[in-house]
Protein backbone atom coordinates (compact mmCIF):
# COMPACT_ATOMS: atom_id res chain seq x y z
CA UNK A 1 0.00 0.00 0.00
CA UNK A 2 1.57 3.55 -1.05
CA UNK A 3 1.11 5.97 2.41
CA UNK A 4 -0.05 9.10 1.82
CA UNK A 5 0.65 12.58 3.78
CA UNK A 6 -1.01 13.17 6.97
CA UNK A 7 0.93 16.08 8.41
CA UNK A 8 4.20 17.37 8.09
CA UNK A 9 5.58 19.67 11.19
CA UNK A 10 9.04 21.20 11.68
CA UNK A 11 11.09 20.39 14.21
CA UNK A 12 10.76 22.90 16.76
CA UNK A 13 14.39 22.29 18.21
CA UNK A 14 16.42 22.02 14.84
CA UNK A 15 16.48 22.23 11.53
CA UNK A 16 14.47 18.60 11.48
CA UNK A 17 10.81 17.92 10.18
CA UNK A 18 8.62 15.09 10.81
CA UNK A 19 6.23 13.52 8.63
CA UNK A 20 2.75 11.40 9.51
CA UNK A 21 1.90 9.34 6.95
CA UNK A 22 -0.75 6.53 6.82
CA UNK A 23 -1.30 3.82 3.80
CA UNK A 24 -5.14 3.73 4.99
CA UNK A 25 -4.42 0.56 7.48
CA UNK A 26 -0.91 1.60 9.48
CA UNK A 27 0.92 4.91 10.06
CA UNK A 28 4.20 5.56 10.55
CA UNK A 29 6.08 8.84 10.99
CA UNK A 30 9.44 9.71 8.83
CA UNK A 31 11.88 12.28 10.09
CA UNK A 32 14.88 13.98 8.82
CA UNK A 33 17.48 15.64 11.40
CA UNK A 34 18.07 18.34 8.58
CA UNK A 35 15.12 19.40 5.82
CA UNK A 36 17.32 21.69 4.62
CA UNK A 37 20.09 19.57 3.34
CA UNK A 38 20.42 18.98 -0.52
CA UNK A 39 20.44 15.29 0.14
CA UNK A 40 17.75 13.89 2.41
CA UNK A 41 17.77 11.45 4.80
CA UNK A 42 14.49 10.48 5.88
CA UNK A 43 14.36 7.54 8.68
CA UNK A 44 11.13 6.00 9.09
CA UNK A 45 9.75 4.96 12.48
CA UNK A 46 7.51 2.38 13.88
CA UNK A 47 4.64 1.36 12.49
CA UNK A 48 1.27 1.43 14.14
CA UNK A 49 -1.99 0.01 13.23
CA UNK A 50 -4.13 2.44 12.33
CA UNK A 51 -5.14 5.83 10.62
CA UNK A 52 -3.89 8.16 12.48
CA UNK A 53 -3.94 11.88 11.16
CA UNK A 54 -2.65 14.72 13.65
CA UNK A 55 1.50 15.23 15.00
CA UNK A 56 2.23 17.48 17.41
CA UNK A 57 5.65 18.08 18.90
CA UNK A 58 6.69 18.99 22.30
CA UNK A 59 8.95 21.05 24.68
CA UNK A 60 10.83 17.96 25.18
CA UNK A 61 13.77 17.18 21.69
CA UNK A 62 12.57 14.27 19.54
CA UNK A 63 9.21 13.63 21.47
CA UNK A 64 6.01 14.29 20.13
CA UNK A 65 2.12 12.75 19.96
CA UNK A 66 0.29 10.91 17.41
CA UNK A 67 -3.58 10.87 17.60
CA UNK A 68 -5.88 8.78 15.44
CA UNK A 69 -9.99 10.06 15.36
CA UNK A 70 -10.67 6.16 14.90
CA UNK A 71 -8.28 3.60 15.51
CA UNK A 72 -9.76 -0.16 15.88
CA UNK A 73 -8.57 -1.53 18.70
CA UNK A 74 -6.74 -4.58 18.70
CA UNK A 75 -8.65 -7.78 19.58
CA UNK A 76 -8.90 -9.90 22.62
CA UNK A 77 -8.60 -13.38 23.13
CA UNK A 78 -10.50 -13.54 26.82
CA UNK A 79 -12.21 -15.65 27.83
CA UNK A 80 -15.38 -16.16 29.87
CA UNK A 81 -15.41 -13.60 32.89
CA UNK A 82 -18.41 -12.69 35.81
CA UNK A 83 -18.26 -10.09 38.17
CA UNK A 84 -21.38 -8.68 40.22
CA UNK A 85 -20.94 -5.54 41.98
CA UNK A 86 -23.02 -3.12 44.10
CA UNK A 87 -21.98 -0.03 45.32
CA UNK A 88 -23.97 3.14 47.74
CA UNK A 89 -22.26 6.40 47.71
CA UNK A 90 -23.78 9.50 49.75
CA UNK A 91 -23.07 12.64 51.63
CA UNK A 92 -21.55 14.89 48.62
CA UNK A 93 -20.34 17.56 50.80
CA UNK A 94 -16.33 17.26 50.29
CA UNK A 95 -14.18 16.77 47.67
CA UNK A 96 -12.42 12.47 47.87
CA UNK A 97 -8.54 13.05 48.00
CA UNK A 98 -7.55 9.41 46.72
CA UNK A 99 -9.54 6.52 45.13
CA UNK A 100 -10.98 4.47 47.40
CA UNK A 101 -10.15 0.86 46.51
CA UNK A 102 -11.73 -2.15 47.73
CA UNK A 103 -11.48 -5.62 46.42
CA UNK A 104 -15.08 -6.63 48.03
CA UNK A 105 -18.44 -6.85 47.27
CA UNK A 106 -19.51 -3.69 48.76
CA UNK A 107 -18.07 -0.47 49.30
CA UNK A 108 -18.98 3.27 50.46
CA UNK A 109 -17.74 6.78 49.94
CA UNK A 110 -18.61 9.74 50.20
CA UNK A 111 -17.56 13.00 47.92
CA UNK A 112 -18.44 16.00 45.85
CA UNK A 113 -17.37 14.04 42.51
CA UNK A 114 -17.66 10.54 42.64
CA UNK A 115 -14.28 8.61 41.71
CA UNK A 116 -14.36 5.32 42.64
CA UNK A 117 -11.87 2.78 41.98
CA UNK A 118 -12.42 -0.61 41.98
CA UNK A 119 -9.81 -3.38 41.41
CA UNK A 120 -10.45 -6.56 39.55
CA UNK A 121 -7.84 -9.07 38.98
CA UNK A 122 -9.00 -11.30 36.38
CA UNK A 123 -6.79 -14.97 36.18
CA UNK A 124 -8.31 -15.42 32.78
CA UNK A 125 -8.61 -12.87 29.72
CA UNK A 126 -11.78 -11.36 29.08
CA UNK A 127 -14.05 -12.42 25.94
CA UNK A 128 -13.61 -10.08 23.06
CA UNK A 129 -16.99 -9.70 23.09
CA UNK A 130 -18.11 -9.27 26.89
CA UNK A 131 -20.00 -6.03 27.99
CA UNK A 132 -19.97 -4.32 31.37
CA UNK A 133 -23.09 -2.80 32.09
CA UNK A 134 -23.47 -0.07 34.59
CA UNK A 135 -26.53 1.01 36.06
CA UNK A 136 -26.81 4.09 38.02
CA UNK A 137 -28.95 6.47 39.79
CA UNK A 138 -29.08 10.35 39.15
CA UNK A 139 -30.84 12.88 41.94
CA UNK A 140 -31.32 16.45 40.74
CA UNK A 141 -28.97 17.05 37.75
CA UNK A 142 -28.55 19.90 35.71
CA UNK A 143 -29.92 20.38 32.41
CA UNK A 144 -27.64 18.47 30.47
CA UNK A 145 -27.56 15.57 32.51
CA UNK A 146 -24.41 13.30 33.38
CA UNK A 147 -22.32 11.09 31.75
CA UNK A 148 -20.56 7.95 33.28
CA UNK A 149 -16.95 7.59 32.44
CA UNK A 150 -15.39 4.50 32.54
CA UNK A 151 -11.54 3.47 32.61
CA UNK A 152 -9.58 0.47 32.42
CA UNK A 153 -5.71 0.58 34.05
CA UNK A 154 -3.43 -2.16 33.26
CA UNK A 155 -1.54 -3.53 36.80
CA UNK A 156 0.90 -0.99 36.71
CA UNK A 157 -2.07 1.99 36.41
CA UNK A 158 -1.40 2.60 32.86
CA UNK A 159 -4.37 3.92 31.12
CA UNK A 160 -6.08 1.37 28.40
CA UNK A 161 -9.00 2.70 27.58
CA UNK A 162 -11.45 5.46 28.39
CA UNK A 163 -15.73 5.07 27.04
CA UNK A 164 -18.15 7.63 28.17
CA UNK A 165 -21.92 7.28 28.19
CA UNK A 166 -24.08 9.03 26.62
CA UNK A 167 -26.03 11.63 28.37
CA UNK A 168 -28.46 10.65 30.77
CA UNK A 169 -30.92 12.14 32.64
CA UNK A 170 -32.00 12.81 36.36
CA UNK A 171 -33.21 9.26 37.73
CA UNK A 172 -32.45 5.73 37.08
CA UNK A 173 -29.85 5.39 33.84
CA UNK A 174 -27.64 2.31 32.63
CA UNK A 175 -25.02 2.07 29.83
CA UNK A 176 -23.23 -0.76 28.22
CA UNK A 177 -19.74 -0.60 27.44
CA UNK A 178 -17.55 -2.78 25.49
CA UNK A 179 -14.47 -4.22 27.10
CA UNK A 180 -12.95 -4.05 23.60
CA UNK A 181 -10.00 -6.45 24.44
CA UNK A 182 -9.22 -5.70 28.37
CA UNK A 183 -7.22 -8.63 29.21
CA UNK A 184 -5.57 -9.83 32.58
CA UNK A 185 -5.46 -7.69 35.51
CA UNK A 186 -7.41 -4.80 35.52
CA UNK A 187 -8.51 -1.44 37.55
CA UNK A 188 -11.34 0.06 36.82
CA UNK A 189 -12.37 3.92 37.51
CA UNK A 190 -15.71 5.31 37.56
CA UNK A 191 -16.41 8.82 37.19
CA UNK A 192 -19.62 10.60 36.65
CA UNK A 193 -18.85 13.99 34.73
CA UNK A 194 -20.67 16.86 34.28
CA UNK A 195 -22.22 16.98 38.47
CA UNK A 196 -23.01 19.54 40.47
CA UNK A 197 -22.33 20.32 44.20
CA UNK A 198 -25.21 18.73 46.19
CA UNK A 199 -26.39 16.24 43.74
CA UNK A 200 -25.58 12.10 44.22
CA UNK A 201 -25.46 9.48 42.58
CA UNK A 202 -25.86 5.75 43.68
CA UNK A 203 -24.39 3.09 41.52
CA UNK A 204 -26.85 -0.06 41.37
CA UNK A 205 -24.96 -2.62 39.92
CA UNK A 206 -22.35 -3.26 38.03
CA UNK A 207 -21.98 -6.50 35.91
CA UNK A 208 -19.96 -8.22 33.35
CA UNK A 209 -21.58 -10.77 30.99
CA UNK A 210 -20.34 -12.99 28.61
CA UNK A 211 -21.75 -13.28 25.02
CA UNK B 1 -15.46 -0.67 17.88
CA UNK B 2 -13.44 1.84 17.29
CA UNK B 3 -11.60 4.69 19.99
CA UNK B 4 -9.38 7.87 19.75
CA UNK B 5 -6.06 6.47 20.43
CA UNK B 6 -2.81 8.52 21.16
CA UNK B 7 0.71 7.64 21.27
CA UNK B 8 3.73 9.35 22.61
CA UNK B 9 7.35 8.83 21.11
CA UNK B 10 10.57 10.47 22.56
CA UNK B 11 12.84 8.62 20.08
CA UNK B 12 11.47 10.57 17.00
CA UNK B 13 8.85 7.75 16.39
CA UNK B 14 11.06 4.51 16.29
CA UNK B 15 9.04 3.25 19.61
CA UNK B 16 6.14 4.63 21.68
CA UNK B 17 6.13 4.40 25.26
CA UNK B 18 2.36 3.16 25.16
CA UNK B 19 -0.77 4.14 23.58
CA UNK B 20 -3.67 5.97 25.25
CA UNK B 21 -7.44 5.60 24.57
CA UNK B 22 -9.36 8.80 26.22
CA UNK B 23 -12.90 7.74 24.87
CA UNK B 24 -14.90 6.91 21.72
CA UNK B 25 -14.47 7.87 18.59
CA UNK B 26 -15.52 11.65 17.58
CA UNK B 27 -15.77 10.22 14.00
CA UNK B 28 -13.59 10.51 11.13
CA UNK B 29 -11.96 13.46 12.21
CA UNK B 30 -11.24 14.87 15.69
CA UNK B 31 -8.80 17.35 16.90
CA UNK B 32 -5.42 17.35 19.10
CA UNK B 33 -2.75 19.92 20.52
CA UNK B 34 -0.32 19.92 22.89
CA UNK B 35 0.71 23.51 24.40
CA UNK B 36 3.68 24.64 23.22
CA UNK B 37 5.80 24.92 26.19
CA UNK B 38 4.10 23.26 28.73
CA UNK B 39 3.08 19.50 29.35
CA UNK B 40 -1.21 20.24 28.48
CA UNK B 41 -2.99 18.52 25.81
CA UNK B 42 -6.05 18.33 24.51
CA UNK B 43 -8.03 15.77 22.73
CA UNK B 44 -11.47 15.21 20.83
CA UNK B 45 -13.70 12.39 21.69
CA UNK B 46 -17.26 11.81 21.08
CA UNK B 47 -19.18 15.30 21.66
CA UNK B 48 -16.44 16.07 24.00
CA UNK B 49 -13.05 16.97 24.67
CA UNK B 50 -10.74 15.72 27.47
CA UNK B 51 -8.19 16.94 29.13
CA UNK B 52 -4.34 15.75 30.16
CA UNK B 53 -1.87 17.50 32.62
CA UNK B 54 1.09 15.70 32.05
CA UNK B 55 2.40 13.74 28.89
CA UNK B 56 1.38 10.19 28.80
CA UNK B 57 -0.95 11.38 31.78
CA UNK B 58 -4.88 10.44 32.24
CA UNK B 59 -7.24 12.18 30.24
CA UNK B 60 -9.91 13.42 32.03
CA UNK B 61 -13.36 15.91 30.90
CA UNK B 62 -12.48 19.15 29.82
CA UNK B 63 -15.63 20.41 27.99
CA UNK B 64 -18.73 18.42 26.50
CA UNK B 65 -19.92 19.36 22.43
CA UNK B 66 -22.97 17.87 22.60
CA UNK B 67 -24.11 16.54 19.89
CA UNK B 68 -21.02 17.70 18.04
CA UNK B 69 -17.76 16.37 16.99
CA UNK B 70 -14.84 18.38 17.86
CA UNK B 71 -12.99 18.06 14.64
CA UNK B 72 -10.04 20.71 15.14
CA UNK B 73 -8.13 21.68 19.16
CA UNK B 74 -5.82 24.29 18.83
CA UNK B 75 -4.08 25.46 21.81
CA UNK B 76 -2.96 29.13 20.33
CA UNK B 77 0.08 31.20 21.92
CA UNK B 78 -1.68 33.96 23.13
CA UNK B 79 -4.93 34.03 25.87
CA UNK B 80 -7.78 35.37 23.84
CA UNK B 81 -7.45 39.10 22.89
CA UNK B 82 -4.02 39.69 24.85
CA UNK B 83 -0.63 40.12 22.29
CA UNK B 84 1.24 40.01 25.65
CA UNK B 85 0.00 37.16 28.20
CA UNK B 86 1.09 34.04 26.87
CA UNK B 87 -0.47 30.44 26.71
CA UNK B 88 2.11 28.41 26.14
CA UNK B 89 3.03 27.36 30.05
CA UNK B 90 0.46 27.16 33.22
CA UNK B 91 -2.08 23.96 33.88
CA UNK B 92 -5.38 25.50 32.53
CA UNK B 93 -4.57 27.02 28.86
CA UNK B 94 -6.78 27.99 27.01
CA UNK B 95 -7.30 26.38 23.49
CA UNK B 96 -10.45 26.96 20.42
CA UNK B 97 -12.48 24.21 19.22
CA UNK B 98 -13.96 23.66 16.02
CA UNK B 99 -17.01 21.36 15.43
CA UNK B 100 -18.60 19.71 12.41
CA UNK B 101 -22.44 21.25 13.48
CA UNK B 102 -23.58 23.40 16.46
CA UNK B 103 -23.43 22.05 19.61
CA UNK B 104 -25.95 22.14 22.35
CA UNK B 105 -24.63 25.44 23.63
CA UNK B 106 -25.68 27.04 19.73
CA UNK B 107 -21.87 27.09 18.35
CA UNK B 108 -19.52 25.66 16.32
CA UNK B 109 -16.36 27.11 16.81
CA UNK B 110 -15.46 28.20 20.61
CA UNK B 111 -12.61 29.62 22.26
CA UNK B 112 -12.34 27.92 25.50
CA UNK B 113 -11.35 29.43 28.78
CA UNK B 114 -8.56 27.61 30.64
CA UNK B 115 -11.30 26.66 33.39
CA UNK B 116 -13.69 25.23 30.12
CA UNK B 117 -15.95 28.42 29.95
CA UNK B 118 -16.90 28.21 25.86
CA UNK B 119 -16.97 31.87 24.34
CA UNK B 120 -19.07 31.52 20.94
CA UNK B 121 -17.25 32.82 17.91
CA UNK B 122 -18.81 31.48 15.13
CA UNK B 123 -18.09 33.50 12.31
CA UNK B 124 -21.12 33.16 10.82
CA UNK B 125 -24.33 31.51 11.83
CA UNK B 126 -24.86 28.18 10.16
CA UNK B 127 -20.58 27.84 9.60
CA UNK B 128 -19.56 23.65 9.88
CA UNK B 129 -15.80 22.38 9.86
CA UNK B 130 -14.47 19.06 9.03
CA UNK B 131 -10.43 19.38 9.16
CA UNK B 132 -8.15 19.06 12.02
CA UNK B 133 -6.06 21.94 10.47
CA UNK B 134 -9.22 24.40 9.96
CA UNK B 135 -8.38 27.07 12.61
CA UNK B 136 -4.60 29.13 13.15
CA UNK B 137 -3.88 32.27 15.40
CA UNK B 138 -1.65 35.09 15.65
CA UNK B 139 -1.43 36.59 19.31
CA UNK B 140 -4.79 36.29 21.12
CA UNK B 141 -6.52 38.81 18.66
CA UNK B 142 -5.87 37.35 14.94
CA UNK B 143 -7.99 34.02 13.85
CA UNK B 144 -8.49 32.53 10.72
CA UNK B 145 -10.23 29.55 10.33
CA UNK B 146 -11.58 27.50 6.84
CA UNK B 147 -15.23 26.03 6.93
CA UNK B 148 -18.67 25.23 5.54
CA UNK B 149 -21.06 27.95 4.84
CA UNK B 150 -23.87 26.09 2.72
CA UNK B 151 -22.05 23.69 1.61
CA UNK B 152 -19.24 25.98 -0.29
CA UNK B 153 -16.14 26.81 2.19
CA UNK B 154 -15.32 29.97 3.09
CA UNK B 155 -12.01 31.51 4.35
CA UNK B 156 -13.19 33.88 7.71
CA UNK B 157 -10.38 36.11 9.68
CA UNK B 158 -10.57 38.16 12.49
CA UNK B 159 -8.48 40.86 13.86
CA UNK B 160 -10.30 40.77 17.95
CA UNK B 161 -10.37 37.53 19.10
CA UNK B 162 -13.19 36.48 16.95
CA UNK B 163 -15.96 39.32 18.25
CA UNK B 164 -16.03 40.49 14.21
CA UNK B 165 -15.03 38.23 11.30
CA UNK B 166 -14.75 39.19 7.84
CA UNK B 167 -15.25 36.81 4.95
CA UNK B 168 -12.52 36.70 2.86
CA UNK B 169 -14.23 34.70 -0.15
CA UNK B 170 -14.51 30.84 -1.23
CA UNK B 171 -12.46 28.10 -1.31
CA UNK B 172 -12.28 24.86 -3.50
CA UNK B 173 -10.87 22.01 -1.54
CA UNK B 174 -8.64 23.47 1.99
CA UNK B 175 -6.98 21.02 3.85
CA UNK B 176 -4.29 23.07 6.08
CA UNK B 177 -3.88 26.67 7.86
CA UNK B 178 -1.51 27.94 8.80
CA UNK B 179 0.63 31.51 10.23
CA UNK B 180 4.15 32.27 10.91
CA UNK B 181 5.06 31.62 14.54
CA UNK B 182 7.98 34.53 14.70
CA UNK B 183 5.46 36.68 12.70
CA UNK B 184 5.16 40.22 15.20
CA UNK B 185 3.15 42.05 12.96
CA UNK B 186 -0.21 41.23 13.58
CA UNK B 187 0.42 42.81 17.10
CA UNK B 188 0.30 46.10 15.57
CA UNK B 189 -3.48 45.57 14.96
CA UNK B 190 -6.01 45.79 11.81
CA UNK B 191 -5.73 43.31 8.89
CA UNK B 192 -1.47 42.42 9.66
CA UNK B 193 0.38 39.11 9.95
CA UNK B 194 1.06 36.46 7.16
CA UNK B 195 -0.82 33.67 6.52
CA UNK B 196 -1.13 30.33 4.49
CA UNK B 197 -3.68 27.87 3.60
CA UNK B 198 -3.73 25.17 1.04
CA UNK B 199 -6.36 24.75 -1.32
CA UNK B 200 -6.60 21.90 -3.56
CA UNK B 201 -2.77 21.44 -5.40
CA UNK B 202 -2.45 25.54 -4.47
CA UNK B 203 -1.17 27.05 -1.24
CA UNK B 204 -2.66 30.81 -0.93
CA UNK B 205 -0.52 33.30 0.89
CA UNK B 206 -1.40 36.53 2.23
CA UNK B 207 0.65 39.09 4.25
CA UNK B 208 -2.07 41.31 5.21
CA UNK B 209 -4.53 38.72 6.99
CA UNK B 210 -6.63 37.12 4.18
CA UNK B 211 -7.26 40.89 2.65
CA UNK B 212 -5.50 39.67 -0.14
CA UNK B 213 -4.23 36.02 -1.56
CA UNK B 214 -1.89 35.42 -3.55
CA UNK B 215 -1.97 31.73 -5.33
CA UNK B 216 0.79 29.56 -6.30
CA UNK B 217 -0.17 25.93 -7.67
CA UNK B 218 2.08 23.78 -7.25
CA UNK B 219 2.50 20.83 -9.61
CA UNK B 220 0.96 17.88 -7.92
CA UNK B 221 -2.91 17.03 -7.43
CA UNK B 222 -2.87 18.00 -3.85
CA UNK B 223 -1.27 20.04 -1.04
CA UNK B 224 -1.49 17.24 2.06
CA UNK B 225 0.68 19.01 4.59
CA UNK B 226 1.61 22.34 5.23
CA UNK B 227 3.77 23.87 8.12
CA UNK B 228 6.31 26.98 8.02
CA UNK B 229 9.27 27.31 9.85
CA UNK B 230 10.02 30.63 11.45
Amino acid sequence: MTFSIKQVVFDPFGKGAYVLASDGTDSAVWSTPDVYAAVQVWTKGATKPGVYTILRTTNIPDAFFIYGPQVTLPPSDCAPFYYDLRIQLYDWAVEVGNWVSTEGVNGVWDGFEMQARIRLDCTAPLDPNSTITVAWYNQDLETNGSRMQVQWYDSGMNLLRTEYSTSKPAGENSFTYSTNGITGAVTWKFQLVNTQNGHSIIIRTLEITNP
Amino acid sequence: MTDVLIQYSTDRGATYTGSQSPGTSPGTVGGFDVQRAGTVSYAAIDEAVVKASTFGGIYSAFIVTTGAAPVCVIVPYYTRNSTTVKNTTGATPECLVALDQADGDGGSLYWVAGDGTKTDITPTAGMTFDSPNCVTTSYGTHIAVFGLVSGTYHLYTSTSGGTSWTDRGVLTAPHFIRTRRNDTRAKAGGNKGQLFVTDGNTILYSRDWGATLHARTMPVTGVLGLDIAG
